[in-house]
């Protein structure tokens, strides 16, 4: 994903000000649903359901992006664009990448809790 | 709303299924001046609350589970609600969705993520302006509303003028102001018959009331005159139609203008050959045209005190007899027609002089 930032703070500061607890509890609960999300879209892509995997990517993009996640955010993004193409081109490496891509995000805001502490 | 006398902040309501959308919105929201989010996950629920709340705003997603946010804008577009601006937060960019959303009523469009700066700056200008459509629609309610009483007290003192002038005519000589209402009710039958629509109906019943007002100017030795006008006497009694005309020329409300055309020209004759002013045909305003038929009628089957009142098989024979002459066949013809309704107002309304 080059040089997209995994979580991009800024944005986020920028709504919340000088509110980091706000933003580290933001982020806690936007990782909690990206959990929910991310199993959706496991069943959707075993159960190879286009449709479902299209909705379930589209969650993820809007709720990502919504927070800074852009890492994940683009991976949902490309899956959700072969889906919606009804293709399965792209979409398994894809997948990997967005599994790979929200774990470090929950790094990220693993980190960002502890800076704040 | 006004600011400076409202403490209560204006309402924005943002509809998204994700949670923590709805914290990044609600903080958004929070930068506007005098507002505050109230958020809902569910957009049924906030459909209800839209229908019974007042918002500035509204923020909503495209895809939700239950309705999407075009079926949303849809509901609330249908409900009545037009004038709250209406701004749909979505990571879907398709060009057919979007020019959707706006066809339903969407004001604008942004795309996920959103900028702070740049949606604090759109949410202001379609709140404000909201307020300039509320304050130009309660403006131009107001205006319609002015315009509305100044119309209303405008034909009730033409009703009060009216009303004062029979009154006149029934003062000076009520045996004329008895042959005027039966004129002004034998030509609301007769119109009635011919189609005219109900507006012109009642016009024409109340402004054919004062069609003798130029008697008014009548000198009494000719107004009470018992026998037969002769010379100079009918040609001083033939200028009741000038006279009359005279006295309304000034009025231009509806039925008082339309009352000063059938005393100008109910002498008139179909032909041409009439007076004053030897009109013919369509020539002759319309309402004259027929209460020339009504007035000939009921001055036929009136008692003068130089003659007995003709029958009404003659006096409608007379009539018939001048149809294309005196005049319009249309007009006689619809008179022939209502005869059991003349004869029924003729009881009500009978002459003075005939039953004494």
């Amino acid at each position: 994903m080059g040089d997209t930032p995994i979580l991009e703070i800024s944005r986020l500061e920028e709504i919340f000000e000088d509110d980091s607890a706000g933003i580290a509890d933001l982020l806690e609960a936007a990782m909690g649903t990206g959990a929910t999300n991310q199993a959706t879209l496991q069943d959707a892509l075993a159960r190879h359901a286009l449709d479902d995997v299209m909705r379930a990517a589209h969650a993820i993009k809007g709720s990502t992006a919504n927070i800074g996640g852009n890492e994940v955010a683009a991976a949902a993004e490309i899956i959700e664009t072969a889906a919606r193409a009804q293709t399965w081109d792209g979409i398994a490496p894809a997948a990997i990448e967005l599994d790979q891509a929200y774990e470090r995000l929950r790094e990220a805001v693993r980190a960002y809790r502890a800076g704040i502490t | 709303m006004n600011p400076n006398t409202n403490t209560t902040p204006n309402k924005v309501l943002v509809v998204d299924d994700v949670q923590t959308n709805l914290t990044v919105f609600a903080k958004v929201v929070s930068q506007i001046p005098e507002t505050e989010a109230v958020c809902f996950t569910s957009a049924v629920e906030a459909l209800k609350w839209a229908g019974q709340n007042e918002c500035v705003l509204i923020i909503v997603d495209q895809s939700m589970p239950e309705l999407s946010g075009v079926e949303f804008i849809t509901e609330v577009r249908g409900h009545g609600n037009s004038y709250t601006p209406i701004v749909m937060i979505t990571g879907h960019s398709e060009k057919e969705l979007q020019r959707e959303a706006l066809k339903r009523g969407a004001s604008a469009f942004l795309g996920k993520p959103v900028d702070p700066v740049a949606f604090v700056s759109l949410a202001r200008n379609l709140i404000q302006l909201r307020g300039a459509r509320i304050e130009t629609m309660a403006k131009a309610g107001a205006a319609h509303a002015d315009q509305q009483s100044a119309t209303e007290a405008l034909f009730a003192l033409e009703r009060t003028t009216l009303e004062a002038l029979v009154k006149i005519i029934d003062l000076r000589d009520p045996r004329t102001g008895d042959h005027c209402r039966r004129v002004a009710l034998f030509s609301e039958a007769i119109a009635s018959k011919m189609g005219l629509s109900m507006i012109e109906v009642t016009q024409l019943a109340q402004a054919a009331r004062i069609h003798d007002i130029g008697k008014l100017s009548m000198p009494d030795r000719i107004l009470n005159k018992t026998s037969r006008l002769l010379g100079d006497e009918r040609d001083a009694a033939k200028k009741h139609v000038t006279d009359g005309t005279a006295m309304l020329s000034a009025f231009t409300t509806p039925i008082l203008h339309a009352s000063a055309e059938i005393i100008h020209s109910h002498h008139e004759r179909f032909d041409g050959s009439g007076y004053p002013a030897k009109l013919a045909g369509p020539a002759i305003p319309l309402f004259a045209r027929i209460v020339a038929v009504a007035d000939t009628f009921s001055a036929l089957t009136s008692r003068r005190p130089w003659r007995e009142a003709a029958s009404v098989s003659i006096a409608v024979e007379q009539i018939e007899k001048e149809s294309g002459f005196g005049f319009e066949p249309k007009i006689v013809g619809a008179f022939r027609d209502v005869m059991p309704e003349l004869l029924d107002i003729r009881a009500e309304v009978p002459d003075l002089v005939t039953t004494k």
